[in-house]
């Protein structure tokens, strides 16, 4: 254990306390808390000033809670931020079991319609030519019903939740879940209007979405190998939504944009490191992966940023414009 | 992502001499399970040969050298009902359900029900030390109605304890009040929430603990929250704080008409109580500005009888505020003034 000498006492407690009310922590949010706990913890007058928490600290007493906790399956797991690499931690929870399924606040059709959302992002918006891994807020809505396989190219959204068997919700509590994913820290929400999991999801969802898109697909019986829908940075070994892609459409690289710098001062060459193919930097991973193409930017200069086409018309004009091979796997389903 | 609330129904102030003897005793016993913590081997599935050993160094020789050590054998460990118990009462606590015995019977224990009273000292133990919690038994509802005084008088045996449990942070004072409010869902509306309840509940016991709706829905008005809180619409705000335990409605037409009541609530007896209400009322009149405020305190929820001492006019205002407190009495200017007060509370809190 980190914390040497001292026992595990009131002050780790109530950091875990703290950090169980919030759920997910970056070192800049625990500093004041820290401090507020060292202050009531040292002797009498001993003021601890924010800035005198240091990041050591941080991890001591995050070391002293997993070690309190991973008895009972939970653990504090941390992650850098796929954009800026400040960390986050998170705490979270490694099994699920009938005992934690009712620490929940949400419905059982919000959580089928967050269900619906990752699909979304992970298998309907993640193809091979487009690994967008999120939705923006038209795709997000217009997935509030709950519908079977042979309703599904049927998207217009004019009927409300006047059909029987699915249920799922309206669209106005398919707006307000959404908000409220975000609120909760689950979904980050891009100023182009795209949704993404927040660190805090990818860490408590991780060992889910890998089980769940990376198994053998579908078909996946003419695919020989187990189709890779969520891959890892080649850097820093992290799951990726966020970042650069090889050119090269059937490489599987993946880097995050802060990994990209030390990862070619590291190679001294720009090239990827399997297939070694010029890495251009312009192929990307996420949003950007619409937000770059020229269809995008041409709707953008139209409407100036607002109401859009839908996303689907965008892609597939886009696919006109790349060396299109058919739109099948793009439109909705 | 477990939660338990910051809640000061510990009492703090009020029996200080009592929390002053427990705590180092509790202590001790806390380190005696983290310096053992710290040397269990890691728990593994394949435990069945080890049983023995990892059970007590993990338990500790003293409390768990009992049977449960023995019975090991016979399939899951102690140890693992422990956690199970453990998560079973964090994860209730997320969604503010209690945890029930009857819960705990068929989640946790499923065929080990003979077990119940050691896996729960030991989870106690664990919560305590390792989380700085525990669970707290939620206290009977109590009889009011004469239909429930009757209903309760022809079982043979009354329940004497409630057999459920909320978990309360044990942490001293000075801890609790520097965390954050929990983000579940979101800071702000769980900030709004702990406040509304406990001005709720502050209204109810400092008017002798009950209060008729009208009278409620007087409060409501007087703080602007009549129609809506910052929670939700007011009615639903209700109906939730009764689900899950802060408020009681009690509907009673013995009398002919029916009179709607409400009470605290069980959840809101541990998580508030007197000492959560003596707060908000603290927070409220300032000592300096009122003299002698913790006897008054004391007084208005009648925790000591009446004074002996003879009533002054402070006392007979709230004896006679009391008494009138489901038929609308003209309200003194005193109390006018108090109420006034009250509302500026509540509004900082929403």
């Amino acid at each position: 254990m980190s914390d040497d000498g001292h026992q595990y006492n009131d002050s780790n407690r109530a950091f875990l306390q703290a950090f169980m009310a919030r759920g997910a922590l970056n070192f800049k949010e625990a500093r004041p808390i820290l401090a507020a706990i060292f202050t009531v913890h040292g002797k009498q007058g001993a003021e601890t000033a924010e800035e005198d928490v240091t990041e050591a600290d941080m991890l001591s007493y995050v070391a002293a809670a997993n070690n309190a906790i991973s008895f009972f399956d939970l653990e504090i797991r941390s992650m850098p931020s796929q954009v800026d690499r400040t960390r986050i931690w998170a705490l979270v929870n490694t099994t699920s079991d009938p005992m934690t399924q009712l620490a929940t606040m949400h419905s059982a059709d919000e959580i089928s319609y967050l269900k619906r959302l990752l699909d979304a992002m992970f298998e309907t918006y993640n193809t091979p030519r487009q690994e967008i891994m999120a939705i923006t807020d038209m795709q997000a809505i217009k997935l509030h019903k709950n519908l079977s396989e042979s309703q599904a190219n049927n998207t217009q959204d004019g009927g409300m939740t006047q059909n029987s068997a699915g249920k799922g919700l309206t669209m106005a509590d398919a707006e307000r879940t959404l908000k409220s994913f975000v609120e909760e820290g689950w979904f980050e929400r891009s100023r182009n209007g795209f949704f993404t999991l927040s660190p805090r999801a990818l860490m408590e969802l991780k060992q889910y979405l890998v089980t769940t898109y990376n198994g053998p697909g579908d078909e996946g019986e003419e695919e020989e190998e187990r189709v890779e829908r969520i891959k890892n940075c080649h850097a820093c070994r992290e799951l990726i939504t966020v970042g650069q892609r090889c050119p090269t459409r059937e490489c599987a690289v993946r880097i995050h944009d802060v990994c990209t710098q030390n990862l070619f001062r590291a190679l001294r060459e720009r090239n990827c490191p399997k297939c070694k193919a010029e890495w251009v930097g312009e192929n990307y991973v996420g949003e950007r992966a619409v937000t770059t193409t020229e269809a995008w930017l041409k709707g953008r200069r139209r409407s100036k940023g607002g109401a859009r086409t839908s996303g689907a018309q965008q892609r597939s004009t886009q696919l006109a414009d790349e060396e299109g091979a058919g739109e099948e796997e793009e439109e909705e389903e | 992502m477990p939660l338990v609330r910051k809640r000061r129904a510990v009492e703090e102030t009020l029996s200080d001499e009592e929390s002053e003897a427990t705590l180092p005793q509790r202590r001790q016993k806390q380190s005696n399970i983290l310096s053992r913590q710290q040397q269990r081997p890691p728990i593994d599935d394949d435990q069945d040969d080890d049983d023995k050993n990892s059970d007590e160094a993990a338990l500790g020789g003293d409390t768990a050298a009992d049977d449960g050590a023995t019975q090991g054998d016979s399939g899951l460990t102690t140890n693992q009902l422990v956690k199970k118990l453990v998560r079973l009462a964090l994860a209730c606590e997320f969604s503010r359900q209690p945890v029930r015995r009857a819960d705990i019977s068929t989640k946790v224990l499923g065929s080990y029900g003979r077990r119940f009273k050691q896996v729960f000292e030991e989870a106690q133990k664990q919560l305590r030390g390792k989380f700085g919690m525990e669970m707290a038994e939620l206290p009977i509802r109590e009889k009011v109605t004469i239909s429930q005084r009757r209903a309760a008088q022809r079982t043979d045996k009354a329940a004497t304890t409630s057999k459920a449990y909320v978990l309360t942070s044990i942490l001293p004072p000075k801890y609790r009040s520097v965390l954050p409010p929990p983000q579940v869902p979101t800071a702000y509306l769980e900030s709004s929430y702990v406040g509304l309840y406990t001005f709720l509940i502050s209204v109810i016991c400092l008017s002798g603990g009950s209060i008729a709706e009208a009278k409620l829905e007087r409060y409501l008005e007087r703080t602007n929250a009549d129609q809506y809180t910052p929670v939700d619409k007011t009615e639903k705000l209700l109906q939730r704080l009764c689900k899950e335990g802060y408020l009681v409605k009690i509907k009673d037409s013995s009398g002919g008409e029916e009179l709607v009541e409400y009470m605290v609530g069980p959840r809101g007896k541990v998580e508030v109580g007197t000492v959560g209400v003596a707060g908000l009322v603290k927070g409220v009149y300032r000592e300096s500005e009122v003299g002698n405020l913790d006897a008054r305190i004391k007084r208005s929820m009648g925790l000591n009888g009446v004074g002996k001492k003879g009533r002054n006019k402070e006392e007979q205002r709230r004896q006679t505020g009391e008494a009138g407190s489901g038929t609308r009495n003209v309200p003194s200017q005193r109390r006018n003034m108090e109420e006034g007060e009250a509302s500026g509370v509540s509004d900082d809190d929403e």
